[in-house]
């Protein structure tokens, strides 16, 4: 495959990869967030 | 007689030539369009001056010597300065929209679809494939990653690219709003989205460090800006260090940009400036922040299709990372939709998420032409 192609194809789903991948941990961490402190504030509570 | 002639002799008139003088000209209208036109004006009035200093006869760009070349030696070529601007830009950047919304994160990385199409378009003008590569990022409209690029792959292309870049992102409001409205009927534009949840302070924690860690993994090359980037972000939202997330915002900010202008602007010599290929350079860069738009909104069109809760494709747009002037220009062009329409808080993810992806499509550059 000639070097231009490569970097096209490379770069394109290397990109989508990295924010695919991001987008997943993103919304895994705010749920774990919420619920740390959900559990910080019943913790309060009691 | 004699002491005239050795007068004449020691000053730098004979050194001169009409490019000089040409490069003067351009000088001194980028210097007139930031003062009375506010086009970028922080950085275009330090480039200006640089383009002045650097083509006038002396010794300020000699390898080794001159302090504009120091300047530029160890701020660009060592790539110094850009990782520097984005820890101010990562200071500045609340990611409240885009954890809120993660969706658009992907709209970030739609638009960088025109990075792809310039870099063709450059191989095909006659330009190499680093040059290409360069030229291409300008389609990301981020000037900081564009001369981070040039300083790895083809630092001959920094000045002209990073003009071109800035040049593009000051006419933004210009370039965007055409296609949009070419790409989307009346009732797309009319589209609402729901309102973004609000998102806490450790969620805001939480982002920069699980960016970085991935980015870093996946792009090792895009660690230095990316690194730098989510270093400032977390300086701001951490709320424990006011002192060091202002500097980063403000004085190094500023102290930077001004370093980055000059010395970028004395990149541009004449002999270097005056060539069929600048023309190509800004013609590129057109297409590149136009295909950039289209891929944005091409590819809200396509979420759509799978989307129970539509997205309004005006948003795709912003995915091109000039903060916040691309969101603005979305929520404009869908308010003369409905008036209403609230999209500039929507556009902020794509937006800043652009500013990621643009990054990341640098650092996969290096890593595969270095």
């Amino acid at each position: 495959m000639s070097l231009p192609l490569t970097t096209f194809i490379t770069g394109l789903s290397g990109v989508f990869i990295v924010m695919v991948f991001l987008q997943i941990m993103v919304t895994l961490s705010s749920k774990l967030a919420i619920a740390l402190e959900r559990k910080k504030e019943t913790e309060k509570q009691n | 007689m004699e002491i005239l002639q050795g007068m004449w002799t020691s000053m730098a008139f004979d050194n001169l030539y009409w490019g000089n003088f040409v490069m003067w000209g351009i000088a001194i209208l980028f210097i007139y369009l930031a003062i009375a036109k506010g086009f970028e004006p922080l950085l275009l009035l330090p480039i200006a001056f640089g383009v002045l200093l650097a083509n006038l006869p002396s010794e300020i760009m000699t390898p080794g010597e001159g302090l504009l070349w120091r300047f530029y030696h160890y701020g660009e070529e060592w790539a110094i300065i850009p990782p520097l601007i984005f820890l101010g830009i990562g200071a500045m950047t609340d990611f409240g929209p885009v954890i809120a919304n993660p969706k658009t994160l992907i709209l970030g990385a739609g638009a960088q679809g025109g990075v792809y199409v310039t870099f063709f378009g450059a191989l095909l003008l006659g330009f190499n494939v680093d040059q290409a590569a360069v030229i291409g990022i300008i389609g990301g409209a981020d000037g900081p990653t564009t001369i981070f690029l040039a300083s790895k792959l083809a630092p001959e292309m920094m000045g002209i690219c990073a003009v071109a870049a800035y040049s593009y992102m000051a006419l933004v409001p210009v370039i965007q709003p055409p296609i949009m409205r070419l790409l989307t009927t009346e009732a797309q534009r009319k589209i609402r989205m729901k309102s973004l949840r609000k998102v806490s302070k450790l969620e805001k924690i939480f982002f920069p460090i699980i960016t970085v860690i991935i980015i870093a993994l996946v792009v090792p090359d895009a660690a230095a800006l990316m690194g730098m980037f989510c270093f400032g972000n977390l300086l701001r939202e951490s709320g424990v260090v006011e002192r060091l997330s202002n500097t980063a915002q403000n004085e190094l900010m500023n102290i930077v940009t001004i370093f980055l202008g000059i010395s970028v602007g004395a990149t541009m010599p004449a002999e270097v400036f005056l060539s069929p290929k600048v023309l190509g350079v800004f013609l590129l860069g057109s297409i590149a922040f136009a295909a950039a738009t289209a891929c944005g909104i091409g590819l809200a069109h396509f979420m759509n299709l799978f989307l129970k809760e539509k997205i309004n494709p005006l948003i795709g747009a912003a995915g091109v990372s000039a903060v916040p002037m691309a969101a603005r220009v979305a929520h404009k062009v869908g308010s003369e939709a409905d008036k209403k329409n609230y999209l500039l808080m929507h556009a902020m993810g794509p937006n800043v998420a652009g500013v990621i992806g643009t990054a990341v499509a640098a650092g996969m550059f290096i890593s595969v032409l270095k």
